[in-house]
C-alpha cells in the first residue's frame, strides 16, 4: 500500500507534466497548426523581458493565433475546469453526498440566469465585473433554495437532492428562456444567451481570463483552508458540531465558496455540465476522500479534463465546433448513471 | 461533572424535553433508556452542548456548556450520533484521526500527541487491525468501534453514546457496552442510550429512564429498573429472573399478552 504523501507525489509528478502537455496540445492543435517551439517563443516574448527571446521568424499571425485567440482560450478553460471540479468537491461535502455537482444541484443554472440578467439589463456594459458577480449571486441563490428544499435535520438524501436540483434548474432555466423570448429580435443578446445556455469557449478573450482566473483561486483557497470542516461536515452534521465545528457558520461560508467557483466558471464557459461529478469522483479514486489533497488536486485535474474536452469540441469535425457542454456531458452523462446505478445496488444489497 | 439541571429543549413550536436533570460524573456510566421518540437522543444532544437548552442549564466542570467555545466543549465532550456520514471513504485511521480536530489548528500538521491518541484508541477499541480498511467496508460491529474510537481520540472527560448498540449483534453489543464499562472505570463520565434494559441494568451503574420528554426517574439501576416503572413507562409487566451467574435477567410480557414462556423452556 502506498503512504498517502508518496501517492499525492505520484500524482502531481503525472499531472503537472499532463497539464503542460494539455496546455501545449489545446495552443498548438487548430486551423492553423503551431509547433511547440512557435508557441514557447511567443509565450517568452510576452512574458520575459524583452531581448532575452529572439523573436526573428515569429510573425504577426503567430503572435496573434497563439498570444490573443488561443492561450486565452486555454486558461478559460483551465480555470474553468479547476472552478467546476473544486465546486463539485465542496458541494459533494456540503450535502455530504458524493452524486453533488454544480449542474445537477441547480447552482449552475442560477449562475447561467445570473450572467443573463447581468446582459439583458445591460449592467454587464457598465461593467464587465458585473459578469461574474452576477453568476456568483445566482448560484448562492440557487443553491440556497436547493439546500433548503432538500435538507431536513442535516441529512440531504440523494433522491430529494436530485429532485430539488432539477425542479430550481428547471425553474430558473424557465426564467432565462423567458428573457431570451423576449430579447430574441435583438440577435446580438440572443446569440451571447445561447452561449451562456450551452456552453462554450469560442472567442475567451484576455478580460475572460481576468474574469476568471482570480476568482476561482480565491474561491480554491478559501475551500483550501476550509478542507477540514468539510471532511468533519461529510460525517454528519452532529458528529461535527460534537468535534467543534461551528457547524451552521461553516454552511455559510461553504455555500458561498461554491457559489463563487461556480459563479466564476459560469460566467465566461456558460453551462458545462458534469466537471464537478467527473473530476472529483476520479480523484478520490487515487487520493481518497480527505478534502485537504482532494480540493488542489481536483483543481488541477479539472483544469486538464476541461482542456482537452475543449480540445475535442473543436477538432472532431473542424470546421464546425461542438458545444464543450455537449462534449462534457457525453463523458459525464454515462459516469453519473454508473455511479447512481452502483448507489442503488448498494443500497438494495444492504 | 457534567450537569445538566431542570433542562427543557424546544425545537420549533414543539418542547421536546421537559426540566430533565441528570449528572454525568467522572467514572460513573449512566443508561439513558426509554420508548421511542421519549426525548433520550435530544439528552444527549443537549448535554453535548449541540443542541441550546430552552430553560434550566447545562454546566461542564462549572461553567455553563453555551458559554464555553464550542472547540473547548469539544475537547471535554464526546458525542457519538446514531447518524453517520459513510458515503466517503475514509479509512478508519482517518476518521479516529478526525477526533483530533479540536486540539488542532486549521494548519497545524497532526503532532506526536495527536498521533499517540490516535493509536491508543484505536487499541482501546480493539480497532489497531482496522486501520487502513475503508469505513465503508466495515461490519456493524467494526463501524461502532471505529467511531468510539474516534470519541477517544479526543481524549475526553465526557462520553456520550447514542444507541451504540442498535444493529449489533448480541456478541458485538457486549463488546461495546464491555467497552464502555472499562471507559467509565477508567474514569470516564459515560451516558449511552439504549432501548436494551438488560444490557442497562448489567452494565450501569445510574439508569435515567425517560418517558414522554421527562425523565421520569434517575438512580441506581436496582431502584429505577423496577416491575412499576417499567410498567409505568414502557406498558409491560417485567420479571426479575436470576441467571447462573448471579445477575439479575429481565423478561417482559405484555400486559393482557400470552403469559410467561420462560417456565416452558425445557430445563437442561
Amino acid at each position: 500500500m502506498v503512504s498517502g504523501s508518496s501517492r499525492l507525489a505520484l500524482f502531481y509528478s503525472v499531472c503537472f507534466p499532463l497539464l503542460a502537455v494539455a496546455m501545449l496540445a489545446g495552443v498548438g492543435i487548430g486551423s492553423t497548426e503551431m509547433g511547440w517551439q512557435t508557441i514557447l517563443r511567443v509565450a517568452g516574448t510576452k512574458l520575459l523581458p524583452s531581448g532575452w527571446i529572439d523573436s526573428t521568424g515569429l510573425t504577426q499571425a503567430d503572435v496573434v493565433i497563439v498570444w490573443m485567440i488561443r492561450v486565452p482560450r486555454v486558461l478559460v478553460g483551465a480555470s474553468v475546469g479547476a472552478g467546476l471540479a473544486c465546486a463539485g468537491a465542496v458541494m459533494q461535502g456540503l450535502f455530504r453526498n458524493p452524486l453533488a455537482e454544480p449542474g445537477l444541484a441547480g447552482a449552475g443554472t442560477g449562475a447561467v440566469l445570473g450572467a443573463v440578467v447581468a446582459f439583458v439589463t445591460g449592467w454587464s456594459v457598465y461593467s464587465v465585473a458585473s459578469l461574474p458577480a452576477a453568476a456568483m449571486a445566482g448560484a448562492l441563490l440557487a443553491l440556497s433554495v436547493v439546500y433548503a428544499m432538500a435538507t431536513r435535520g442535516g441529512v440531504t438524501p440523494v433522491a430529494t437532492l436530485l429532485l430539488a436540483g432539477i425542479a430550481t434548474g428547471a425553474l430558473l432555466s424557465a426564467v432565462s428562456s423567458l428573457l431570451l423570448s423576449l430579447n430574441i429580435a435583438n440577435w446580438q443578446i440572443a446569440q451571447e444567451m445561447i452561449f451562456w445556455m450551452m456552453g462554450g469557449l469560442e472567442a475567451r478573450t484576455w478580460t475572460h481570463v481576468w474574469l476568471s482566473a482570480p476568482f476561482v483561486a480565491l474561491g480554491l483557497c478559501a475551500a483550501v483552508v476550509q478542507a477540514r470542516d468539510l471532511d468533519l461536515m461529510q460525517q454528519g452534521e452532529e458528529t461535527a458540531a460534537s468535534l467543534g465545528v461551528n457547524v451552521e457558520g461553516s454552511k455559510r461560508v461553504l455555500m458561498v465558496t461554491a457559489a463563487v467557483l461556480t459563479g466564476a466558471a459560469v460566467a465566461v464557459a456558460g453551462s458545462v455540465g458534469f466537471v464537478g461529478l467527473v473530476v472529483p469522483h476520479a480523484v478520490r479514486l487515487v487520493l481518497g476522500p480527505a478534502n485537504r489533497s482532494l480540493i488542489p488536486a481536483s483543481a488541477v485535474a479539472g483544469a486538464i479534463f476541461l482542456i482537452l474536452c475543449d480540445l475535442v469540441a473543436r477538432s472532431i469535425h473542424p470546421p464546425i465546433e461542438i458545444r464543450l457542454g455537449v462534449v462534457t456531458a457525453f463523458v459525464g452523462g454515462p459516469i453519473f448513471i454508473l455511479l447512481l446505478m452502483r448507489r442503488y445496488r448498494e443500497a438494495g444489497a444492504a | 461533572m457534567l450537569d445538566a439541571a431542570n433542562i427543557s429543549v424546544q425545537r420549533g413550536p414543539r418542547t421536546i424535553l421537559h426540566s430533565a436533570s441528570i449528572q454525568i460524573a467522572p467514572g460513573v456510566f449512566n443508561a439513558i433508556v426509554g420508548p421511542n421518540g421519549s426525548g433520550k437522543s435530544t439528552l444527549l444532544r443537549a448535554l453535548a452542548g449541540i443542541w441550546p437548552v430552552s430553560a434550566g442549564s447545562v454546566t461542564l466542570e462549572g461553567e455553563l456548556i453555551g458559554r464555553v467555545a464550542r472547540k473547548k466543549v469539544a475537547q471535554k465532550v464526546a458525542y457519538v450520533p446514531q447518524e453517520t456520514g459513510l458515503d466517503f471513504a475514509f479509512t478508519v485511521a482517518e476518521t479516529v484521526a478526525m477526533g483530533r480536530y479540536p486540539h488542532r489548528g486549521r494548519f497545524a500538521p497532526e503532532s506526536a500527541a495527536d498521533r499517540q491518541a490516535v493509536e491508543s484508541a484505536l487499541m482501546q477499541c480493539d480497532a489497531l487491525q482496522l486501520k487502513d480498511r475503508t469505513v465503508n467496508t466495515l461490519s456493524g460491529g467494526e463501524r461502532q468501534r471505529a467511531l468510539i474510537a474516534r470519541s477517544l481520540a479526543v481524549e475526553p472527560r465526557f462520553i456520550l453514546l447514542d444507541e451504540p448498540t442498535a444493529n449489533l449483534d448480541v456478541q458485538h453489543a457486549m463488546e461495546v457496552l464491555e467497552l464502555c464499562r472499562r471507559l467509565a472505570e477508567a474514569g470516564h463520565g459515560v451516558a449511552v442510550a439504549t432501548h436494551d434494559l438488560n444490557a442497562a441494568a448489567r452494565y450501569a451503574d445510574r439508569v435515567a429512564l425517560v418517558d414522554s420528554g421527562t425523565i421520569a426517574r434517575y438512580g441506581p439501576r436496582e431502584e429505577v429498573l423496577t416491575a412499576d416503572t417499567v410498567r409505568a413507562v414502557f406498558g409491560v409487566n417485567m420479571e426479575a429472573v436470576e441467571s447462573a451467574g448471579g445477575h439479575a435477567v429481565y423478561v417482559f410480557h405484555r400486559i393482557g399478552g400470552p403469559q410467561d414462556t420462560v417456565s416452558r423452556l425445557p430445563s437442561r
